[in-house]
């Protein structure tokens, strides 16, 4: 089967069709903008994540001259393209700081009463941070071009010295991303309860967003692998996929431990108010359950040695890290609005259309270029990769 | 005669590069180190190591007898240079556990001999520290240490005990299994005649080598590696918590542990560079150390010198981003406070200096990366300085504000801890092998025989461009 075959089932705009539907009319009916944009951002940064991941681990492969992923390569390039979905996503995102209530409680009129938001003003503004994120996309995009675009023309047998190049443009890449994701915590993120703040929150979002992008690679390959259109790809490769789902599985862990420890330990009252928004009013089953569905059920799944090549078992537990993605961003955003547990039509037809989008961007990119980097010198080395 | 020849005739003992290595050859190199009688510029650096240890040692027998009055602590600044020199030594200790897990994953093939420069680190020099710092050794070992007794178990909720926690203990034993020491001891064994013979046969627990042996050598070391993982990413972290727990500004910080982690990392890197140049040098053992080897060393200093000057930008950042008046007097004290020039030498050290890695023709400098590694190692010192005792000193009250200076038992303990760490990475390099001679061996062309091709199914077409080597491999 060629890429450009590649066809998007119907269902998924049938998915898209009804979210799109469920979020117009819960936000007609209730006229709910608030939560409106809660969930928007909750998608955004879902996506965002994702495709920043893809993309690391791209920029990774060139910087650690890593062999055994060259053939698997396409994939988180074609699933980086997310972030041209995500321009559009973040522009109607930045609605949320307009308003008399708005989403960012530090951009509402008379915040800068509040003595501490006042001393903050400098970084919590609308205009710097629409600025910050239109930068962050900016360098995103370029990199973007420079590292998929450039690997799609070696493809060509354009571009001979792309390799040598690669390497150097995605150090530039690591030293963007480790910033850039920490803006996206802070800013999309933290900045929801503004008198809030955590060191650590910026690895937090990195954890999460290369997990997230691993178990999208790997859902990218297997859809891939089933049609044959990897040949050569087997076991190992997989198994090597699995393995780094497993340690990311315990790094976001114990990411999420220190900072909960650090907090619950020292007790301080501004500190604690955010885990206390997210242990009460229903909050701390969320938390329980994130625990189970984030750390336990994969980190079991996942232990042995034979789960981390099996294709049954490596499909459902990428299918469900994502949906444990997504459960803890949702656990991020939501309890700032200090309203209980929301779950309603609301969240799922956001849920709906945005893993529909989603979906069908992915499945569209995978039309982009060969199905492998056909134009690598390393790909015949990586194909012979064996533990 | 070529220029080749005339080197090689010039300098016998170094093997020229081009040389094939055999397992015999690697034997002949590494293992006859510990047969032979030491040059007289090791009696040099011992007697030199040696002395600053006993002295460092005197200091402490003194500290015991007088109490630790006889530091500078006091008042205000209660935590000094006792607990400074623990975190950096942790740091040192915890790399080593680095080394020995993330190396084979993370680097590889390619990489192995290395370890053995990591093993040479991982003598304790560390856990004197804790201890001492009570004032009452006898007694704090009863909560520092898992002594079992009914009388006194050790205070689980104190983070210095997590710091010296008994899970040491089944590392301990793993260790020796995990690093394959037991087969370089057999090598050893196989070679000596008498005493020697007697001491390694013990030492290697009856290694033959057979295929039953490896077996179980290739599970435990599984097993061990993957029970040693967390331990070593808690390490640090668990001694991130001795500050992080607290409520004091600067201490209190949520990125600790990664950030410790990261640190101890890098000042463990550097290091080892430190040590493994001098080792290559005397040993002349660049054919087995190359400067590849040294390269990507180098690479992990200047990646893991980035993210903690990342996390230090966060700090300040979120200090700023606060709006907390003791959070932001904090670091402006820090910075420009009565210690601002050792934060300035941390920050010169551990941020500016690794910058200098960019450059190719410097990683591949030897008296570049050892001043570079000396320098990282004073700014990692610095670090955990700049950390405790600034924010000891001027904390919340002004009135109760203090200043610390060290007195020369400070000093001497510092340097000592120095001397013990030297003397036990020279007597280390005469008795064991300085590499790991097994992990080399299993690199050599032929040793992994289902790497070559033929076993695998067959290839799809050979992409265009297969011919160009400008691939990222750079070495």
């Amino acid at each position: 089967m060629r890429p450009s075959e590649t066809r998007v089932p119907g269902w998924v705009f049938m998915m898209g069709g009804v979210g799109l539907v469920g979020m117009a009319l819960a936000l007609v009916v209730t006229g709910d903008v608030q939560r409106f944009f809660a969930n928007w951002i909750v998608w955004l940064v879902v996506l965002l994540t994702l495709g920043l991941g893809a993309l690391f681990m791209v920029a990774l492969e060139h910087v650690v001259a890593a062999r055994w992923s060259v053939p698997l390569r396409r994939v988180p390039e074609r699933l980086a393209s997310l972030l041209l979905l995500l321009v559009p996503i973040a522009g109607i995102g930045l609605l949320a700081l307009l308003g008399s209530r708005p989403l960012y409680p530090w951009a509402a009129p008379g915040a800068l009463e509040d003595k501490i938001l006042a001393g903050k003003a400098a970084w919590l503004n609308p205009g710097f941070f629409t600025l910050r994120v239109a930068l962050c996309f900016l360098l995103w995009w370029v990199f973007y071009a420079v590292l998929v675009k450039g690997s799609l023309r070696q493809d060509e047998g354009r571009d001979a010295a792309f390799a040598r190049r690669a390497r150097r443009h995605s150090v530039l890449f690591l030293l963007v991303y480790a910033p850039t994701i920490t803006l996206v915590a802070f800013d999309w993120v933290m900045s929801l309860e503004p008198k809030w703040r955590s060191t650590i929150f910026g690895v937090y979002l990195f954890s999460g967003s290369v997990w997230s992008g691993l178990a999208a690679i790997t859902l990218g390959v297997l859809y891939l692998k089933k049609q044959g259109r990897l040949p050569g790809v087997g076991p190992d490769h997989l198994y090597n996929l699995g393995g780094l789902m497993f340690a990311f599985t315990c790094f976001w862990t114990y990411i999420a431990i220190s900072q909960f420890l650090l907090m619950w330990y020292a007790n301080l009252p501004e500190e604690v108010i955010w885990f206390a928004h997210r242990s009460r009013d229903g909050w701390g089953m969320v938390a329980i359950l994130l625990a189970v569905v984030h750390f336990a059920v994969p980190f079991f799944a996942l232990l042995s040695r034979d789960a981390k090549s099996d294709e049954r078992r490596l499909s459902f537990m990428a299918k469900w890290i994502l949906g444990a993605h997504a459960l803890d961003i949702y656990f991020l955003v939501m309890p700032s609005l200090e309203r209980g547990v929301l779950l309603g039509v609301m969240e799922i037809s956001a849920a709906l259309f945005f893993i529909a989008a989603g979906v069908y961007w992915a499945a569209r990119s995978m039309r982009m270029g060969a199905d492998m980097p056909t134009g690598d010198p390393n790909l015949a080395e990586g194909l012979e990769f064996h533990l | 005669m070529s220029l080749e020849s005339a080197v090689e005739r010039a300098f016998p003992a170094r093997a020229p590069k081009s040389a094939p290595l055999s397992p015999a050859r690697v034997d002949e190199q590494v293992l006859s180190i510990t047969e032979t009688r030491p040059p007289l510029s090791w009696y040099a650096a011992f007697a030199v190591a040696g002395s600053v240890m006993t002295m460092g040692f005197a200091m402490i027998g003194y500290t015991v007898y007088r109490g630790i009055g006889v530091w500078g602590n006091n008042v205000p600044v209660g935590w000094a240079f006792d607990i400074t020199n623990f975190v950096f030594w942790v740091g040192i200790g915890a790399d080593a556990h680095f080394g020995d897990i993330f190396l084979p994953a993370a680097l590889a093939q390619r990489h192995r001999p290395l370890r053995g420069g990591h093993d040479a680190i991982r003598r304790h020099v560390r856990r004197h520290l804790p201890l001492i710092h009570t004032g009452r050794p006898w007694l704090a070992a009863f909560w520092l240490f898992p002594i079992p007794t009914s009388a006194a178990w050790g205070q689980f909720l104190l983070a210095l005990f997590g710091t010296c926690s008994p899970f040491r203990l089944l590392h301990g034993v793993g260790a020796f299994l995990v690093r394959g020491a037991v087969a370089r001891l057999a090598s050893l064994r196989d070679r000596a005649r008498a005493a020697r013979a007697v001491i390694f046969s013990i030492l290697s627990l009856g290694w033959t080598g057979s295929a039953r042996h490896w077996v179980h050598y290739e599970k435990a070391y599984m097993i061990l590696a993957g029970l040693a993982t967390p331990l070593v990413l808690s390490v640090h972290s668990v001694v991130s918590f001795d500050f992080a727990t607290s409520v004091l500004p600067g201490w209190h910080s949520t990125i600790f542990p990664p950030y410790f982690v990261v640190g101890a990392i890098f000042s463990g890197f550097a290091m080892v560079v430190t040590v493994l140049v001098i080792v290559r040098w005397a040993m002349k053992l660049d054919n087995l150390i190359t400067m590849n080897h040294l390269d990507v060393m180098n690479k992990v200093i200047l990646t893991t010198g980035l993210i903690v000057g990342l996390a230090y930008f966060t700090e300040f950042f979120i200090g700023w981003y606060s709006q907390a008046l003791y959070e932001q007097e904090m670091f402006r004290l820090r910075m420009f406070g009565p210690y601002g020039w050792a934060f300035w030498v941390m920050f010169s050290c551990n941020v500016l200096v690794p910058q200098i890695f960019w450059f190719r023709a410097m990683r591949r400098s030897v008296p570049v990366m050892f001043a570079v590694a000396i320098l990282v190692n004073v700014g990692m010192w610095f670090e955990r300085f700049v950390i405790i005792t600034p924010t000891l000193a001027q904390d919340f009250l002004p009135s109760s504000w203090g200043m610390f200076i060290p007195t020369i038992f400070d000093i001497g303990i510092l340097l000592g801890s120095f001397g013990l760490f030297f003397t036990l990475i020279l007597v280390f390099a005469r008795v064991l092998p300085v590499i790991s001679t097994t992990e080399v061996k299993m690199d050599l062309p032929g040793a992994q025989p289902h790497r070559t091709p033929s076993h695998h199914p067959p290839l799809p077409p050979l992409p265009r461009g297969e011919g160009a080597a400008a691939g990222g491999g750079g070495d």
